[in-house]
């Protein structure tokens, strides 16, 4: 088994690196401290092809495989989960669904926008009672003339305040359950579109989530995503993709963490020595690097078989939880490391371990993921 | 205008190195290369000229490692070379900076460029020799530490950084060398699609044989040979040479002797 990167997979996990870490990085603190959504940022990596990494050169994408891009997805993260995670959401998630899904009428006005970074996008499904339960989403989109006509309420939208084109999944058959979803391109100046407000949150302070209204919001008939009432299977299939670049941004921010702690440990000196010598040191490291490193190779592996055409989601599902777990466990064991120096703002470590709670939220949680999983694994004993 | 870069790929020493057994070198097995710091803006102020002229860059690189050399290359298609020459054979390993701008000269004069550019000196070995060794092999004027370089017509104009924060400005003509010093230009981070387009270009590879060079010409044109490589012994002596530059040199040579030996 070749588990070796090709040379340009190679040289673009280093170019993002060397892009991150000098020039990302950097800001992170500053951009987390003041809640903003760093648009310079997104102008460069608008620049250098991130915003439409998987899109068709045709379309103003790079055409990266989804190795790649996941490799890309890491090392944004390390630098900053807030940039990872909004670049994830316009990526994978509003640009994923709109090309794999959309028309050629829809691919031609809004993806190449998207994929050359002129445009912010964002991905609407959560609502206030619809999470992981996805098929009980509420807001309502019905057919008047040439119109959609949108209403309901969005929460916790990545995105949400800055996006310029919004993917928004609605029930189009207004009694039924999960069959009767639709998805639809929904500018940001459409009549009866508002954004209500950002939400406060513990961490990725730079990625606004925000809360979003539709009250008759009037979206042309030709803006209608897929089929109609084919949405919650599309939204399911971008999900699976999806959950390999929250792996890759979950082993990003848990290398973070693993390097804070190297680093930290082999300067701090107590009792007369680094505290690297420390067993209890010593090993809290050794298990962090291991996990990390097979966090890597389970989304790597994920990744692979998606390019490779074959069925991934149980593998994209073992690589979110493992590698969210991970990012969870090397942040609180960096900080544990840091001490005193870990509670405090001036190291970045805890704003790893205060973004590293998403991992395993986010683009379905821990318990989701193992529902997933254990439904592919399980799939000949027909259950519930 | 026709502008050949010189580039070296050096491993980036972040980690406490190790020697090998022989205490002649460091061990580089698992160090992780990537292009010289100097070299990556004499790059980027080829290419910056080649966009406000037209033309051509070339790069040319040499070393012991085939896989080094063709990352390194690559790296500099994707950010703006248009052509490369390497060459790979493990026999560079013990070429030093005279014997490097010897082979160098072989490539390059076949070339006949406008403009060849180096960076000051290497992050690995620190010589600083090639660029001026080279120029004066390919019969060029020859300016180092270059911090601003201005072009009219076949006139160059080249600032170039002295000590104690003074700098002068050099004319020349083309084809001139300039060895360019870090700080001049900031180098470009290269897109995905650059980065794509440059797994596809043809490299010309040789090796030492197809150029007429023997492992004895290396032996014969490198100045000297490593004889030891150590870390300095933390010490609490102290001596303060003094005298006219050739009795500081005289006893600075005598001290270092006694080190190695």
């Amino acid at each position: 088994m070749n588990i070796e990167l090709s040379e340009e997979q190679r040289l673009v996990r280093k170019m993002a690196k060397d892009f991150a870490a000098s020039e990302i990085a950097p800001r992170a603190d500053e951009i987390d401290r003041s809640k903003r959504f760093p648009r310079e940022i997104f102008e460069r990596l608008a620049d250098l092809g991130f915003m439409g990494m998987q899109i068709p050169t045709e379309y103003g994408g790079a055409e990266l495989d989804t190795v790649t891009s996941a490799l890309v997805m890491e090392e944004i993260a390390r630098a900053s989960g807030s940039v990872a995670l909004s670049l994830a959401a316009h990526n994978s998630l509003a640009l994923g669904h709109l090309y794999t899904f959309g028309s050629e009428h829809l691919r031609q006005r809004y993806v190449k926008p998207l994929s050359t970074g002129e445009r912010i996008g964002a991905w609407a499904l959560t609502e206030p009672g619809a999470g992981s339960d996805a098929k009980s989403i509420q807001t309502t989109a019905r057919k008047s003339g040439d119109e959609w006509l949108l209403n309901g309420e969005k929460f916790l939208i990545t995105n949400g305040s800055v996006a310029d084109f919004l993917v928004v999944m609605a029930r189009t058959k207004p009694d039924g359950r999960g069959t009767g979803i639709s998805a639809f391109l929904v500018e940001k100046e459409f009549h009866g579109f508002e954004v209500v407000k950002d939400q406060e949150k513990l961490g990725l302070h730079a990625s606004p989530t925000s809360d979003l209204l539709f009250r008759e919001c009037r979206v042309p008939a030709e803006n209608l995503v897929g089929e109609v009432n084919h949405g919650h299977q599309d939204v399911m299939s971008i999900l699976d993709g999806g959950r390999i670049g929250m792996a890759a941004f979950s082993v990003g921010i848990a290398q973070a963490s693993l390097d804070a702690a190297i680093s930290y440990s082999k300067d701090r000196h107590q009792f007369g020595r680094p505290i690297a010598e420390f067993q209890a040191i010593r090993f809290m490291i050794a298990d962090v690097a291991t996990r990390v490193e097979a966090s890597r190779l389970l989304y790597l592996k994920a990744a692979q078989r998606k390019d490779l055409r074959r069925p991934f989601t149980k593998e994209a599902s073992m690589a979110k939880l493992f590698a969210s777990e991970t990012a969870m466990k090397a942040a609180w064991t960096s900080v544990q490391i840091h001490g005193g120096y870990g509670y405090v703002v001036d190291y970045p470590v805890e704003r790893y371990f205060r973004d590293a709670k998403l991992c395993e939220i986010g683009e379905g949680t821990s318990e989701i993921q193992r529902l997933v999983i254990s439904r592919e694994i399980l799939k000949s004993l027909q259950f519930g | 205008m026709k502008i050949v870069v010189c580039v070296k790929t050096v491993p980036s020493i972040e980690e406490k190195v190790e020697l090998n057994t022989e205490e002649t070198d460091i061990r580089k097995e698992n160090l992780v290369f990537g292009i010289n710091e100097w070299d990556s803006y004499a790059l980027e102020e080829a290419v910056l000229i080649k966009e406000r002229t037209g033309g051509t860059v070339t790069v040319v690189t040499l070393g012991p490692d085939e896989t080094h050399l063709e990352r390194l290359v690559r790296e500099c298609f994707a950010r703006g070379a248009d052509e490369a020459t390497m060459v790979a054979d493990p026999a560079l390993r013990s070429a030093d900076g005279m014997a490097t701008a010897k082979i160098l000269q072989r490539v390059i004069e076949d070339m006949s460029p406008d403009l060849v550019l180096t960076g000051v000196q290497s992050s690995d070995d620190g010589y600083g020799q090639v660029g001026g060794a080279l120029a004066h092999m390919l019969g060029m004027p020859h300016v180092s530490a270059v911090t601003r370089l201005d072009l009219k017509d076949d006139a160059v104009l080249a600032e170039q950084e002295l000590e104690g924060g003074l700098y002068r400005v050099a004319r020349t003509k083309i084809p001139s060398l300039f060895a360019i010093q870090t700080g001049i230009n900031t180098p470009r981070y290269p897109s995905l699609l650059k980065i794509r387009a440059a797994m596809r270009r043809e490299i010309k590879k040789f090796e030492l044989a197809e150029l007429g060079i023997s492992e004895a010409d290396i032996r014969g044109w490198s100045a000297g040979r490593i004889r030891k490589i150590f870390f300095p012994k933390a010490s609490t002596e102290l001596e303060f040479i003094k005298g006219t530059p050739d009795e500081v040199a005289t006893r600075l040579s005598e001290i270092v002797a006694r080190m190695v030996l």
